[in-house]
């Protein structure tokens, strides 16, 4: 398959280390619709791994969740520099509810 | 309460909803052992992936807070100039796994090898964001591995909640509709048996009651000739 890329969206201050390690990056300012538009296209195109920045992803539950049931891309939240958030967690948390019924594996 | 279903009441409609009932109880069998097992997969993967996210979560974030650190050394200008033109090269083999016929993803991490990671020279640029830019890229298998734990997670918890209505709208309607249905169907069907058993008496002794008339009657009349 060809899709085989991987690309990194958030802030420029957090996302710029990845450039060095080989990664394709997004920087996205604050602004809802931008970050919305470049998820989208990545979406599309041959990225089967997109990194978020837990801040960019912020509001973006709907396009998150409409790619969740397809095996590709996997977007996944990261913390950014200034550290986490806990949304990668909460996203845990949702798929053990949605499946079990109970948290039970978190909780302790 | 389970409802009804629509048809009509005969022996035809009873042997194909017997059959129905039959199908959907083998099915409802296999969708509850499919859910089952999905479960005990998603159990396993999920500690995994948890595990997996705690570590990659504390790591990334000491990781990036030393670039960061390291960045406000230098001007911004040289540090993205330094960085403009990686050496590496990140990409993936990307494959489909199967878990309980749940389609998902299988990655594999390439990198493509150069002698050297780091892309500018050491004149411009501290130690410190050498050793960051080290960790990240030792952090990028891991990165990696969680992206494809995270979605296999996701698409079994979706694929165990679709499963898992199904099994219960087999459990709690279907079945029980089909039940009450064929019950209806035996009543109904029996209650017409009965009531043919019933006329066929009554007639039967209309019929009797006739004939003892009749043949009185001819007696009386044979008594008049003699």
């Amino acid at each position: 398959m060809a899709k085989g890329k991987i690309a990194v969206i958030g802030d420029k201050e957090s996302i710029i280390a990845f450039k060095a390690v080989g990664m394709e990056t997004f920087p996205v300012e604050k602004d809802k619709d931008e970050i919305r538009k470049t998820l989208r296209r990545l979406a599309n195109e041959e990225y089967s791994v997109i990194f978020i920045t837990e801040e960019a992803c912020e509001g973006q539950d709907e396009i998150l969740e409409r790619f969740m049931a397809q095996p590709f891309p996997s977007i996944i939240p990261i913390p950014s520099s200034n550290g986490t958030m806990g949304l990668g967690m909460t996203n845990l948390k949702r798929n053990i509810e949605k499946a079990i019924g109970a948290d039970i594996l978190l909780g302790e | 309460m389970a409802e009804l279903l629509r048809v009509n009441p005969t022996r035809m409609e009873l042997k194909r909803l017997q059959a129905r009932h039959k199908t959907a109880v083998r099915g409802h069998k296999l969708l509850k052992d499919k859910a089952d097992e999905m479960v005990r997969q998603f159990l396993l993967i999920i500690k995994r992936c948890r595990d997996l996210r705690i570590e990659v979560e504390r790591e990334l974030t000491a990781a990036l807070r030393q670039f960061k650190l390291a960045s406000a050394i230098s001007p911004t200008q040289s540090i993205e100039t330094a960085l403009a033109m990686p050496a590496a090269k990140a990409t993936l083999a990307v494959s489909l796994g199967n878990i309980m016929s749940v389609k998902v993803p299988i990655l594999q991490l390439n990198v493509a090898d150069s002698t050297d990671l780091i892309p500018y020279s050491f004149l411009g640029i501290t130690a410190d964001l050498d050793a960051s830019i080290v960790t990240i890229s030792k952090l990028l298998e891991k990165m990696v591995s969680l992206a494809q734990l995270e979605k296999t997670c996701s698409m079994l918890a979706d694929e165990i909640e679709k499963t898992r209505r199904r099994v219960n709208a087999l459990e709690h309607v279907l079945i029980p509709q089909m039940l009450k249905t064929i019950k209806y169907i035996k009543m109904k069907l029996g209650e017409d048996e009965r009531s043919v058993i019933v006329r066929l008496m009554k007639v039967k002794s209309m019929i009797q009651k006739r004939d003892e008339q009749l043949a009185a009657k001819k007696a009386e009349a044979q008594k008049g000739n003699k």
